[in-house]
């Protein structure tokens, strides 16, 4: 592992010249919010605390998406893959590590199916992360294990110290770039290492006066639980159901959500159109109506079930890592107050 | 558009879709507190006591009110759900009423009854701040709790303990929305809310208050911009000759002087209308029986439709001007707690299309008046020197503030997030003694169901934007019918049938829903669908003073469609 440091003022130097051969993205503060977005210039980069509430799953997995155009009486498939080279600055350890889970999932390794359009966006970015050292009031990224620090999935990983950043690098693409503008950045001293270290400890004793969620626990009670309803009965989810307005928020906000629907969509002359897929959401009763009429899902109870187990159990099943990373999104977008974390905290108290 | 029809056109004819939502709330609010608006703001339900809702299914049409209800019922405050539907809110309410539709009146006056009778009202209030009490004490006497469950079908002692509960309060706010003004009793089912409000004190302080609740994001503006056939914006009385001076003034022309017709009016089969102009509206599938509508739409000369997509209107129009969107323009939408925002541009127009107001300015241009803006920061300069309630908001502020709630009356003023804090508006707030008229129709022999019609949380009035939006129409794409489970059973239909709905004006077909929400003899139907437009049934009987449609209560039978037996 390379570890550097790097001064504020070039940080800003160092993002300017990446935007020369590269889209930047990071996150700017637009009308009281923080979102992220194109930079235009420099200047626009907000090295604010706090995660966008928009996480940055869309960089990977557009909220819509034309796939490939087709004709009528001939059907010509050509992909639209986006090949821009990017460079997604400020990513947070919790949506590094949902990226991981994305990745699984678009991927054959883990009984899931290579997405090139997913791929292509994901092999042209560059991650630049950054470590949190004061968590939001509704994150509980320490007991999903994926923050406050990241410990990997970047490509170059920061961390504010007092007037400059500790900076390290997690891949040879990171490498790469580093070398390029290798003038702004010194090796990082023993002591800058440590202070890191200090940071990180800090950042974790915040969570020390939250309620604590132990997943494996969690985990164990769901896999007990076996959607049968022996454990957890179904006055539990009928009364989360009560709460949900069916607005679809959490998993348009959410950085593991990747349920997604296709649509044709025709020109006006109707001799051509294109094919889209949009993000869905399991928390729509169309999910999972069928061509008849018949709906497993057809009652909010059953749906507010079937996503929490996809979040805390199946996801582990499947792709062999937790379904939440902690960031608290859904919560902070939800009518009806509907917390992963204390829902959780009730399932492992079962 | 308001100028273009006043200050180009010459005409007081104008009018817009409050009339078919909110015209009884302008009317009713006016008359008993000064003002038509909504009295406090959302922000205050976090502070609430009691919270009565009533003829608004809050969370599928305001689900940002809707929830904030829930959150506040979540942390121990009680909610009173008046509502003949068993909506999503019934989940969470203290007691929920289900009157029969269109007997407003009869359980706002029992629940009067009860307060007064257990020495619940705000007697120094009343005597400080309102006129009119002993006219309403003498009306209220008789709508004992048995006569209201005669009336309403609401048990007399769920009536007493809603009464209890509201009447107990000091910090009790009132929430409705369509299900209260969508009647030909209307303004008396507006009035009746204001009474209840002032016989509690409960208005002119934070957490209080008669809360209409605005649908259309911009309705609240285009009431206070006054498309409306009696008054120039911020209310101000078109016969009132000060007032059209200061607007012929500044517009260097002449005003017309007499109140121009409403939206239902001008659409009526006896309406002298010729010449129309429409403007993101949609009557041929919104405004009751639309087989009046068209036979008026037959009889027109001539007609403008201007709108971002291809409505069932626009197929009656000679010309259509192609509108742009929210997202492709600049401007302000003022909301329903009178919060007037900004809206930017964050792509351009498709097409051909313009923002309206560029469409409107060079119409006016065509006739002869230049309007002479060049961004509409220009016509919000022109709208505060001429609006008193508007009189301290600019673009500069608003971009600063995030919004600006009305009255504000000056620069440096904060705006006001609840109104008549200092007395009321007009002087006194205003009892008004109402009595209970049944509605115009009712279920008989031929006609044994009651309808009642209203919205669902996937689709957005008409359905142009949401029915062509890919998730929200792979919800919900087809028309049905709400019915009860027990009425199903005794006609013989399961679930998915597709039933022909019949009125006195006309008959749709759509599919059978089996439900609970709502109860036996009253079947619901969405209004959004034009293969099966629910209008096609509704009644076109007006509220004498408001002219708002009876949208909520008519007659109607059900019968099997033949091709599915």
């Amino acid at each position: 592992m390379i570890s550097l440091s790097i001064e504020e003022a070039s940080i800003l130097k160092f993002l300017d010249s990446i935007k020369k051969n590269a889209e930047l993205v990071a996150p700017v503060q637009r009308l009281g919010e923080l979102v992220y977005q194109e930079i235009g210039h420099i200047d626009e980069v907000s090295f604010s605390e706090g995660n966008p509430l928009s996480s940055p799953k869309e960089f990977f997995l557009p909220e819509t998406e034309e796939l490939f155009r087709f004709r009528r009486g001939i059907y010509s498939f050509n992909e639209k893959t986006e090949r821009r080279r990017r460079v997604l600055f400020g990513i947070r350890p919790c949506d590094l590590a949902a990226l991981e889970l994305t990745d699984r999932f678009f991927s054959p390794e883990h009984g899931g199916y290579e997405d090139n359009y997913y791929w292509t966006r994901r092999r042209n970015t560059i991650l630049l992360g950054m470590n949190c050292l004061e968590p939001e009031e509704r994150c509980f990224c320490l007991f999903c294990g994926s923050g406050p620090f990241a410990q990997r999935g970047y490509d170059i990983q920061l961390t504010r110290l007092k007037n400059y950043y500790l900076v390290e690098v997690g891949s040879s693409q990171g490498e790469e770039l580093i070398s390029n503008y290798s003038h702004l950045f010194s090796s990082a001293t023993p002591e800058e290492k440590k202070e890191k270290e200090l940071l990180a400890a800090r950042a974790e004793r915040e969570f020390s006066h939250r309620r604590k969620i132990d997943f494996p626990k969690v985990t164990e009670r769901l896999l007990e639980d076996g959607f049968s309803g022996a454990v957890i009965e179904n006055e539990f989810w009928e009364e989360i159901g009560g709460r949900c307005l069916d607005c679809g928020g959490c998993s348009y906000v959410c950085p593991t959500c990747t349920c997604f629907s296709i649509v044709d969509k025709a020109d006006r002359n109707r001799q051509a159109g294109d094919r889209v897929r949009i993000w869905d959401s399991c928390n729509f009763s169309g999910f999972t109506r069928m061509a008849s009429g018949a709906n497993p899902g057809a009652n909010k109870r059953d749906r507010i079930k079937k996503r929490f187990f996809c979040k805390l159990l199946f996801s582990q099943q499947n792709q062999g890592l937790l379904g939440c990373v902690g960031c608290g999104r859904c919560w902070k977008v939800c009518y009806g107050e509907i917390d992963l974390s204390s829902i959780a905290h009730e399932i492992q108290l079962k | 558009m308001m100028k273009l029809a006043r200050a180009v056109i010459g005409t007081n004819n104008i009018d817009h879709c409050a009339r078919l939502c909110h015209s009884s709330t302008v009317v009713g609010l006016t008359r008993a507190f000064g003002s038509g608006a909504m009295t406090n703001s959302i922000e205050e339900i976090g502070n609430a006591e009691v919270i009565l809702v009533t003829g608004s299914n809050t969370t599928e049409q305001h689900p940002e009110i809707g929830g904030r209800i829930i959150r506040r019922v979540l942390k121990g405050a009680k909610l009173i759900l008046v509502d003949p539907r068993k909506i999503h809110l019934a989940r969470f309410a203290t007691v929920h009423l289900r009157p029969r539709p269109g007997t407003d009146v009869a359980w706002i006056n029992g629940l009067i009854h009860v307060i007064l009778e257990k020495g619940l009202a705000h007697t120094d209030f009343i005597d400080n701040y309102t006129e009119n009490f002993s006219a309403l004490r003498k009306t209220v006497e008789k709508y004992t709790p048995s006569l209201v469950e005669e009336i309403t079908e609401i048990p007399a002692e769920d009536l007493i303990e809603a009464a209890r509960i509201y009447g107990r309060s000091r910090q009790a706010m009132i929430f409705y929305a369509m299900g209260i003004t969508q009647h030909v009793t209307g303004t008396d089912n507006v009035l009746s809310l204001a009474n209840l409000s002032l016989i509690t004190g409960n208005v002119g302080r934070p957490a209080t208050g008669v809360n209409p609740l605005r649908g259309q994001n911009n309705v609240q503006g285009a009431c206070d911009m006054g498309a409306l056939p009696d008054f120039l914006p911020g209310y101000q009385k078109v016969e009132d000759e000060n007032i059209r001076r200061k607007f012929e003034q500044r517009w260097k022309t002449g005003l017309p002087t007499d109140v121009g017709f409403t939206e239902t009016e001008m659409l009526s089969e006896n309406s002298p209308i010729q010449t129309l102009y429409i403007m993101g509206e949609n009557p041929l599938l919104s405004e009751p029986n639309i087989g009046r509508v068209e036979k008026f739409m037959e009889s027109l000369d001539f007609l403008v439709v201007q709108d971002i997509f291809f409505t069932e209107t626009a197929k009656w129009a000679d010309v259509i001007l192609p509108g742009s969107s929210f997202a492709e323009k600049d401007g302000t939408f003022t909301n329903t707690e009178r919060r007037i925002q900004r809206v930017r541009k964050v792509v351009e127009p498709v097409g051909e299309s313009q923002a309206d107001w560029k469409i409107i300015c060079q119409l006016a241009e065509e006739l002869g008046y230049p309007m002479g803006y060049s961004h509409p920061g220009q016509i919000m300069e022109e709208i505060t020197s001429l609006t008193p309630i508007y009189g301290g908001v600019s673009y500069s502020r608003l971009d600063e503030s995030g919004g600006l709630q009305w009255p504000c009356p000056e620069d440096g003023h904060p705006g006001t997030a609840y109104l008549h804090r200092e007395g009321f508006k007009r002087g006194r707030g205003l009892f008004s003694a109402v009595e209970y008229e049944p509605p115009r129709e009712i279920s008989d022999e031929e006609y044994p169901f009651l309808l009642t019609t209203g919205r669902i949380y996937q689709h957005w009035h008409t359905g142009t934007m949401s029915r062509v939006t890919y998730t929200l129409e792979r919800e919900v794409p087809q028309p049905y019918l709400e019915m009860n489970p027990g009425d199903g059973l005794s006609l013989g239909f399961v679930n998915g049938q597709i039933v022909r709905v019949i009125s006195r004006r006309g008959e749709i077909m759509a599919k059978v829903l089996l439900t609970e929400r709502v109860k036996e003899k009253t079947i619901f139907i969405p209004f959004h669908f034009s293969e099966a437009a629910a209008n096609r049934l509704t009644l076109d009987s007006l509220d004498p003073w408001a002219k708002i449609p009876e949208y909520k209560v008519c007659a109607v039978k059900i019968e099997p469609w033949g091709g599915n037996n």
